[in-house]
């Protein structure tokens, strides 16, 4: 770099997306938290380790394969074009390491590439691995109490390092070809992070089954409460944090548009991930009125229940993400609260109608508020442009309804389902009755209450000696 | 010998990698995946040790025998 402006740019981008990185860290932490105070004693350390581990599991993955995905994928392949060349992104490029931005040494690198990746390769691949840890995390919530370790680890790949990345690929990416043809919008990842990873959570819950004593035998869903609901309003509200650099993460924070607007001069924006005008100010007002649409519906319609209002805060954001870079922060406030109707009501109805157990309320909150978020962008946007490219389809209600089953459905529940299913019929999916019963940190616990055990009979031989004296 | 920068008094523009053994990346990728491949491997069989270790007494009721028994030594 030999030139200051340029220079302040790449250095600054690669800042900005360095910062956002440490902010979506949060989010982890606050999952964490909220997932072991939503855990009963018995199984808090289980739960807390299972999460734990998903973040190196997921990282060397998303390094492996993941990135390459992303680019490499946009056009299907096969739908609008072949497998893209990435030689910037596969796990033994030199550009995937430290580098100064010289000329390359490894083949089918050019110049071109160096200089555009040596300085942002590796935060642009942190940024997007962190959503990745958030959708494996998502899953995560849903299933706490009763799933193997090693059967969530293999999930949590599969979601965070291939589903989601695949439909980042097609639906979350300049030219992806759901963008191309579909005109599919989803600035802040309504459904390439949220209803993706809700909808992989119930295909998981299906084959696992719910935690023992959650249903009567007439199938009336019983309430198994966190442990610790501090704790798990304290993690709502560190994801809340987190979610601030997830959102800024999304934007590009400095680029000149100008040429491709048609424009002779040079005209310098912050983008979305689709390269089209937004700005942060923009997505300041929006997050926060969302937020606030979500929390105070939320707390109307659950009767102010601490665990509910947070979590439907988190869905007023997710149901008014997909158009967040453009909507009016009224309009984003209705739409987020909106969004923890849809959650609320569709989580009890679901529960009650086919026995669901899903532990925090995941589903709900990512998966539905999420789908419904991309369908009503479709409305709210009807007819702009979903990018750039005078060439590629417009926004409309029909390409967001397909956008969202794609991400729901086809990218989310299906393969949750099948890979759970493959994992329950080798017998991998579920602890055994005995170790739920005994709890999952059985190792830990067996200490803890053969200790029990002989401080309660040490005390009753105390109390009766007190008695017979 | 040198395992990859051997001065900053260059232009600094020519310089690409900054990681030592330059040219091992297929190597290193392809030792990494099986680290972990092998982690998976091992997890899951802890795993599953450890279940079956577990005796199906989820009130520990045999736990609480011997405690009744070694007190009752005691006393």
């Amino acid at each position: 770099m030999d030139n200051q402006l340029e220079a302040l740019t790449i250095i600054f981008t690669e800042t900005y997306y360095w910062i956002t990185v440490v902010l979506m860290f949060l989010i982890h932490v606050g999952f964490c938290m909220y997932e072991v105070g939503a855990s009963r004693r018995k199984n808090m350390l289980h739960t807390l380790m299972k999460n734990t581990m998903l973040i190196p599991l997921v990282t060397v993955t998303f390094y492996f394969f993941g990135w390459w995905i992303y680019f490499a994928f946009q056009n299907g392949p096969g739908i609008s074009g072949g497998l893209i060349e990435a030689p910037w992104a596969t796990p033994w490029s030199e550009l995937m390491g430290a580098h100064m931005g010289g000329a390359p040494v490894q083949g089918g690198l050019s110049g071109a590439d160096t200089m555009a990746w040596a300085r942002v390769n590796g935060v642009f691949w942190a940024a997007f691995l962190l959503f990745s840890w958030t959708a494996a995390s998502i899953v995560s919530g849903a299933v706490i109490e009763r799933i193997r370790s090693g059967a969530f680890w293999i999930l949590a790949i599969l979601i965070g390092s291939f589903c989601w990345v695949l439909d980042a690929a097609w639906g979350w990416s300049e030219n992806g070809w759901m963008v191309q043809k579909l005109g599919y919008h989803d600035a802040y990842a309504s459904g390439v992070i949220h209803a993706i990873a809700g909808g992989f959570a119930l295909g998981v819950l299906i084959h696992l089954g719910a935690r023992i004593g959650k249903f009567a035998p007439d199938g009336t869903p019983r309430d198994i409460r966190p442990h610790n609901p501090w704790l798990v309003t304290v993690g709502l509200f560190l994801i809340y944090t987190g979610f601030w650099g997830f959102y800024v993460a999304c934007n590009i924070p400095i680029i000149d548009i100008g040429p491709a607007a048609g424009m002779d001069s040079s005209f310098f924006s912050t983008t979305n991930i689709y390269l089209t005008p937004t700005s942060t100010s923009a997505i300041t007002f929006n997050f926060l009125m969302s937020l606030s649409g979500g929390l105070m519906v939320g707390y109307l319609i659950s009767k102010g229940d601490p665990f509910w209002t947070y979590s439907l805060g988190l869905a007023g954001v997710i149901g008014a993400s997909a158009g967040n870079d453009l909507y009016h922060p009224i309009q984003a406030m209705l739409i987020g609260g909106g969004a923890a109707i849809v959650a609320y009501k569709m989580h009890y109805w679901v529960e009650r109608t086919w026995q669901i157990d899903d532990a925090v309320g995941a589903v709900a909150v990512h998966g539905y508020a999420g789908f419904y978020g991309v369908v009503v962008a479709g409305f709210m946007l009807w007819g702009y442009p979903s990018s750039m490219h005078a060439d590629y389809a417009a926004i409309t209600p029909w390409g967001q309804l397909a956008g969202a089953v794609i991400m729901f459905f086809v990218l989310g529940f299906i393969p949750g389902y099948i890979a759970a299913g493959i994992l329950k019929r080798l017998g991998r999916l579920r602890v055994p009755e005995h170790v739920e019963l005994a709890g999952l940190d059985f190792g830990e616990n067996a200490e803890t209450e053969r200790a029990a055990g002989e401080i309660l009979v040490a005390e009753r031989r105390a109390a009766e000696k007190l008695v017979g004296d | 010998m040198s395992t990859g920068i051997t001065t900053w008094n260059t232009n600094l523009l020519d310089i690409g990698p900054l990681y030592p053994f330059v040219g091992s990346e297929m190597l290193l990728v392809s030792a990494a995946i099986a680290v972990w491949l092998i982690w998976h491997f091992l997890q899951a069989r802890a795993e599953a040790r450890e279940a079956a270790e577990l005796k199906p007494d989820p009130l520990h009721a045999e736990e609480m025998l011997q405690a009744l028994e070694k007190e009752n030594q005691r006393t």
